[in-house]
């Protein structure tokens, strides 16, 4: 056994009676007690604080679904985390308040993030559109309140009135009714094992709603506000679209897009379409949304916007497409005769005008022949489907000058209220264009539309509205009641990429049209949300492929072709973008994370960081300095000087639950270990060789070093300014020496509770060498699952939340390396054997492991 | 062009009424009867392009005798339009002969898209 292993064995094994001072004085010695214990509560709050944050930065990366009660929670919990730490460093000594003026300000910037809307709480059944603000965002749901913050700040554009039956007129229906108890007992009681029977259970629960009594105060506000539309507008008879809006402001994909609108509707049907609309919730598409979201029932009450039909020649809607480069510099207009329900139902196909904000330009122009159209007549209820001429049905819907005056009013929403993402409008030939309402929907993954393939080669090929790859037997899709035989994970071959086949999408393996549709449609927009890999105008696929035949589905490639079942079969690659990736719930945890620091890029060593500090920087150096603080108890009658170089190291060891001065490390004193990360990480020193101090200069200089290094900035680390030490409970180890002007420390956790064990390496080094993670140490850190950070003047890793083994192995690492690296007495051979050393001694832990086991 | 005649079969008079409401306004003949045995006496002079029928209750009990339905039928096509829905049960329609298969409540143009499939399939 090496030298200093004895050494430490030795200054480990001294009995309680010899570790105790008789002549200390007793309040003073239970002063340590408190001040120790207190330590052990601040390692115990970061190794809680590091494990939140891990959780956090995983929902993001994974695909991992949350909602802002996960943000909300994981916040407080990581704010409560780093109070805790700040309190237990004011009991261990230091005062500085600076460090909670900190604290503070950064609780209130989250505050602000989680908390970002504040709520106005009423009881009123329906409100008007004009009375609607962003505050009522709960009252009124995102989609009406989106519509009215529009309507506030584009005073010149036309907008359509109405009102909404609020979130309180909901929740009176659902009440009055029982409705909750009865959807819960379905829900908990009807066992899904096809797709038929999650439409047996949609239908059922829409069918009880739409059955149940509107109560009569609901009834009556509803009518109420009919009629003051009516008096509004000057229009007896009035007919409204009914809009579905629901509390949440998603944006890749609102719930708002899968309840489908209720047109033309007066008001003989009005309460009749209300029921409709609210039961909406419960298609099986809205179900399918919830299921994969993880939303609760009572998260989504369904408000719904009445608002008047407007006359409507064309329309269409401006979807703002975001490029790396420059932002949201791009919109693209789509445009069809008639009503632009057309579009999202997939029935025709709109023309596309892609253009430029910048210089507005029109940059590439795309027209579709458009058989039909969508129109309403306020003698019946709901839309109908009219043929178009067919001298008419390839001409442009609009020209030059109107897709300029429709780019005109993008460039205003985007000034007033940012890139909403897309804003739907009509055009009157007489009263000019309106706006009709923006949706916060994010659309990825259709910048080649206007590139697509337009014949066979040697597949079938078409255009990729959803990217990925998979295979699966083809089921092709004719009538309604295909919908119901789909077989699950199988390949959708349709005519037409209509809405009504949405439902299946989350069944499938992949999705094939025969006619191109629209990309930003329903069903690519679910084929995306659900990751599934979708091809739009696959020439006579139908034909091409046959029911039952396995096929592969490449549309990154763009194609789809033949594979056998033995080579293919279940293969799905599916593109990986994080669910919620671009939601406001996606960007509030990010903005959260932000505050909290991420594991990886958080260190207050950098004097300039923390003139703006994160929660992580104010743990780590409220962990810091309360180190300091007890050495500066522990060490307060020692030795501090260092060996001169090639000398044995001296340590100063210090165990925190049995506390007394630390003392030079005598000789012939053996004995056990009884901290288990501390014993792993001799186990390594002892199997690496001597342990030795090689600063080339008397310790003062290595002090005076570290104590320049750090101090030209406000806070400094103040733990490389003490000799070479030890301090370790039963759990917890924290190493701290210098040698050949490298700092090197180690702090780890290892319990039972796996996620709060966790290592933790800094490496110091002096400006004027090569850093050791050019050497490949960072790599073979990263390999083996470490979070790295280089910085100019060190290098940070750390591993966390690992079972007891794995950290172990890693502070075997760690001694075995420092201890071989100690013993190279060349610097430069030593930074050029870091990275092979470690690589070496890396694939020696498991043998070592499997050996002791 | 003649309009399209609809017969409705619903056991559920509020539902029959609303659907036979909203079918009148999108401009169709739509006669409706509760019970199949009263569909003889409608087609003696009312002989409809589609039949829109949901044969079972809340309890999934055939209270409509659907088969009579299909026996009798002169041509017309044949929609079934419930809220009992299984695979076997889709499957044993579809090859009994029915035309298409929709689940309640289905949106008034979506039924209109199946009622204006079926006749075109008819023609």
């Amino acid at each position: 056994m090496s030298y200093i292993l004895d050494k430490i064995l030795q200054k480990i094994s001294v009995k309680d009676s010899e570790a105790l001072v008789d002549t200390q004085d007793e309040s003073a010695f239970e002063q340590i007690l408190l001040k120790t214990h207190s330590f052990r509560m601040l390692l115990s709050s970061c190794a809680q604080l590091w494990q939140n944050l891990q959780q956090m930065e995983q929902a993001l990366v994974a695909n991992k679904y949350f909602n802002m009660i996960y943000v909300r929670s994981m916040s407080t919990k990581a704010l409560l985390r780093v109070f805790s730490i700040i309190k237990c460093r004011q009991e261990i000594g230091n005062t500085d308040t600076q460090v909670l003026t900190f604290f503070n300000q950064l609780r209130a910037e989250i505050g602000m993030i989680v908390d970002s809307e504040f709520p106005v709480k009423s009881d009123e059944l329906t409100l008007h559109l004009s009375r609607v603000d962003p505050r009522r965002i709960d009252q009124v749901g995102s989609r009406m309140a989106l519509l009215a913050k529009m309507g506030a700040v584009l005073s010149d554009v036309r907008m359509p009135s109405g009102f909404v039956i609020t979130d309180a007129g909901y929740q009176l229906f659902i009440k009055h009714n029982n409705l909750q108890d009865e959807i819960n007992r379905l829900l908990q009681s009807m066992e899904i094992t096809s797709i038929a029977d999650l439409h047996r259970l949609s239908s059922q629960l829409q069918m009880i709603i739409i059955n149940a009594q509107i109560p009569p105060a609901l009834e009556k506000a509803i009518m109420q506000g009919y009629k003051q539309l009516e008096m509004e507008t000057g229009y007896r008879g009035i007919k409204l679209v009914l809009r579905p809006s629901t509390g949440i402001p998603e944006r890749n994909f609102p719930l708002e897009s899968l309840i489908r609108d209720e047109f033309n509707v007066g008001e003989e049907f009005l309460l009749r379409a209300y029921k409709e609309v609210v039961a909406r919730k419960y298609s099986v598409s809205a179900i399918n949304y919830r299921m994969r979201r993880g939303l609760k029932e009572e998260d989504l009450p369904v408000c719904v916007g009445c608002l008047d039909m407007i006359n409507t020649n064309v329309s269409g809607s401006i979807n703002f497409i975001e490029s790396r480069e420059s932002g949201y510099d791009q919109i693209i207009i789509r445009a069809v005769t008639g009503m632009d329900a057309a579009i999202s139902q997939g029935i025709v196909q709109p023309d596309m005008w892609k253009v430029g904000l910048d210089k507005p330009q029109i940059l590439h122009v795309a027209i579709s022949e458009k058989k039909i159209r969508h129109a309403f007549f306020l003698s019946e209820e709901g839309l109908n489907l009219i043929p178009v001429p067919r001298n008419q049905s390839r001409a442009p819907c609009l020209n030059n000058k109107q897709i300029l005056e429709l780019t005109g009013i993008a460039i205003l929403i985007k000034k007033k209220l940012g890139a909403v993402g897309k804003v739907r409008w009509a055009l009157d030939t007489h009263d000019g264009f309106a706006i009709l309402e923006a949706i916060p929907l994010k659309e990825t993954g259709t910048a080649n539309f206007f590139d697509h393939p337009k014949h066979f080669h040697e597949y079938a090929q078409g255009l990729a509205v959803s990217r990925g790859k998979a295979s699966g037997k083809v089921f092709i899709a004719h009538k309604n009641a295909d919908i119901l035989r789909f077989p699950e994970n199988s390949v959708l071959v349709v005519h037409e990429a209509n809405s009504k086949w949405a439902s299946i999408v989350p069944w499938s393996n992949a999705v094939i049209t025969e006619k191109f549709g629209d990309p930003f449609g329903h069903l690519a927009s679910m084929a995306r949300d659900f990751q599934i890999p979708a091809m739009y105008g696959v020439d006579m696929a139908a034909s091409a492929f046959t029911t039952g035949q396995m096929i592969t589905v490449d549309s990154e490639a763009a194609k789809a072709r033949p594979c056998s079942m033995e080579n293919e079969a279940g293969y799905a690659y599916r593109n990986e973008v994080h669910p919620l990736m671009g939601t406001p719930v996606y960007q509030a945890l990010e903005n959260v994370l932000r505050i909290t620091g991420s594991l990886s890029k958080a260190y207050p060593l950098n004097g300039k960081n923390f003139k703006k500090p994160n929660l992580q920087d104010i743990a780590h150096l409220s962990h810091l300095s309360a180190t300091s603080s007890l050495l500066d108890i522990a060490m307060a009658n020692t030795d501090r000087k260092n060996p001169l170089y090639g000398q044995p190291g001296v340590w100063h060891v210090w165990n925190l639950e049995r506390p007394g001065p630390p003392e030079m490390i005598k000789d012939n004193m053996v004995g056990s270990i009884s901290s288990t990360p501390l014993r792993a990480f001799i186990e390594g020193t002892s199997m690496g060789g001597k342990l030795r101090f090689i600063s080339r200069k008397e310790s003062s200089m290595t002090r005076r070093f570290f104590y320049t290094a750090f101090n030209t900035h406000t806070f400094y680390n103040p733990i490389f300014s003490r000799p070479a030490h030890i301090m370790y409970t039963e759990s917890f180890t924290h190493i701290c020496f210098g040698y050949s002007n490298l700092g090197i420390l180690i702090q780890a956790l290892l319990n039972d509770y796996n996620p709060e064990n966790f290592i933790f390496l800094l490496i110091k080094k002096h400006k004027s060498g090569p850093l050791q993670t050019d050497l490949g140490l960072e790599k073979i850190l990263c390999q083996n699952g470490f979070l790295t950070r280089l910085e100019k003047n060190y290098f940070l890793a750390r591993k966390s939340g690992d079972n007891n083994k794995l950290i172990r192995s890693m502070l075997l690492f760690a001694g075995i390396f420092l201890a071989r690296l100690s013993g190279i007495n060349s610097k430069e051979q030593k930074l050029l054997d870091m990275g092979n050393l470690a690589q070496e001694i890396m694939l020696k832990i498991p043998k070592i492991l499997s050996d002791e086991d | 062009m003649s309009l399209t005649k609809v017969l409705i079969i619903d056991q559920d008079p509020v539902e029959l009424n609303i659907l036979l409401k909203r079918l009148l306004k999108k401009g169709l003949s739509v006669k409706g009867v509760e019970h199949t045995e009263q569909v003889p006496g409608v087609m003696a002079d009312f002989i409809p392009d589609v039949i829109i029928i949901d044969p079972w209750d809340a309890n999934q009990r055939e209270v409509l005798d659907f088969e009579s339905v299909l026996k009798n039928q002169q041509n017309q096509k044949v929609i079934v339009l419930t809220c009992q829905v299984s695979l076997d049960l889709v499957n044993e329609i579809m090859d009994k002969g029915a035309f298409d298969f929709l689940v309640k409540p289905c949106p008034v143009e979506e039924l209109l898209v199946a009622i204006n499939h079926a006749v075109k399939v008819s023609l």
